[in-house]
């Protein structure tokens, strides 16, 4: 069938009433992508029974989610920063964060893109302005959002990143694929990552869902 | 498609990138073109014969058995569409079903949430704030958008 010069002009024309206001911006993409994210591990925690509600710094409840586009302290007030309060029955409470410094094993402060830590860790840091400690988080989480395949060097920035983190779930989540990288994390077991995640890889979201899921799973069943 | 028409739309839709302010996704395409695939391929590997000389002399080799090695080719131009394609996607269409999943969870916490507001620490006034409500506008469009790639895809 011959090329219908039609198509292009139909890519053209829909472009931009498509458009989100705002995403020109290319790293307004990579926050959405990371509030994606950030949506699957509550629906991994929902499942595994938890309540989930949310919260600013003074434990407000607010009507509108309050996000970082850069990193910055568990302990800021600058802005009315969102976090999310994950509770299940008969545990301690945790937190989900976007966008806050953990301190890794060598107390050198890391950004992590989500986090889930123990309330009271969240607590003593807003109290006393510190970073939370990544022993202390449950999950921490890297996301990556590319339009074409992700550069080597973002799988090599991870495993630097994950040796000096504590967090027993480390993940490693892009939206794009590469074959190196898949190579490069898969060659050591104990990495967690996930690639080519968008809502409509249903197969994808699935599998990262469920290994959220797992996390939750084990924390519940610690005593 | 052939290649001269996939080169053709290509240079048109990077322009269309460009004066619409998505810059950004015309050069993550072009780094990511510039980069190569990556392949592997069997070869023979050389092994040094016993009686190598100091002198390093590359008569002293002989052919070895074969092993993977890696290599780096050059995207064609049906290719480089492809992935221009996916990068419009990523860049539209995804954040797009993105915010619709997001606001669905959001909105079953027992805060339910409508809008969400980036902002920078500095700065006052939110860099995006994305409302809900304002979705259902572009759920058309989105469509019109993903059908008309899709369909140019199966041209490849």
């Amino acid at each position: 069938m011959p090329y219908d010069p039609q198509m292009l002009a139909a890519i053209q024309a829909a472009f931009a009433p498509a458009i989100t206001p705002g995403l020109a911006l290319g790293a307004a993409s990579s926050d959405i992508f990371e509030l994606y994210v950030f949506s699957l591990v509550i629906e991994a925690a929902e499942s595994e029974g938890a309540s989930i509600s949310f919260s600013d710094f003074g434990g407000s409840l607010p009507t509108t989610f309050t996000s970082r586009t850069s990193p910055g302290e568990i302990w800021w007030t600058s802005q009315p920063y969102t976090h999310a309060l994950i509770t299940f029955p008969q545990k301690p409470p945790l937190e989900g964060h976007l966008s806050i410094y953990l301190s890794g094993k060598s107390r050198v402060l890391h950004e992590a893109d989500i986090s889930v830590i123990h309330q009271a860790e969240a607590v003593a840091c807003r109290q006393n302005s510190s970073s939370p400690r990544s022993p202390k988080a449950l999950l921490a989480i890297e996301c990556k959002h590319y339009t074409s395949p992700l550069p080597l060097g973002l799988g090599r920035a991870f495993i630097g990143l994950r040796s000096d983190f504590s967090a027993r779930y480390c993940y490693f989540v892009a939206n794009t694929d590469s074959a190196s990288i898949s190579r490069l994390l898969s060659h050591n077991k104990h990495e967690k990552w996930e690639q080519g995640l968008v809502p409509v890889a249903l197969n994808v979201v699935e599998r990262l869902r469920n290994s959220f899921q797992d996390c939750f799973k084990n924390f519940k069943a610690r005593p | 498609m052939n290649e001269k028409e996939c080169s053709e739309v290509f240079a048109e839709l990077m322009k269309m990138l460009r004066q619409r302010e998505f810059g950004w996704v015309a050069q993550q395409v072009e780094e990511a073109i510039g980069v190569r695939r990556q392949l592997e391929k069997n070869s023979a590997t050389v092994v040094a014969k016993k009686s190598l000389s100091e002198t390093g002399d590359t008569e002293s080799y002989r052919k070895g058995p074969h092993a993977a090695y890696s290599y780096t080719e050059p995207y064609n131009a049906n290719e480089k569409l492809g992935i221009l394609l996916s990068a419009i996607e990523h860049a539209v269409v995804h954040p797009f079903q993105m915010q619709m999943h997001t606001f669905s969870v959001f909105g079953r916490a027992k805060t339910p949430l409508s809008e969400v507001r980036f902002v920078n620490d500095d700065q006052k006034a939110p860099i995006l704030v994305l409302r809900e409500s304002e979705m259902k506008t572009r759920i058309e469009s989105i469509r019109l958008l993903s059908d008309a790639i899709s369909c140019l895809r199966k041209e490849l």
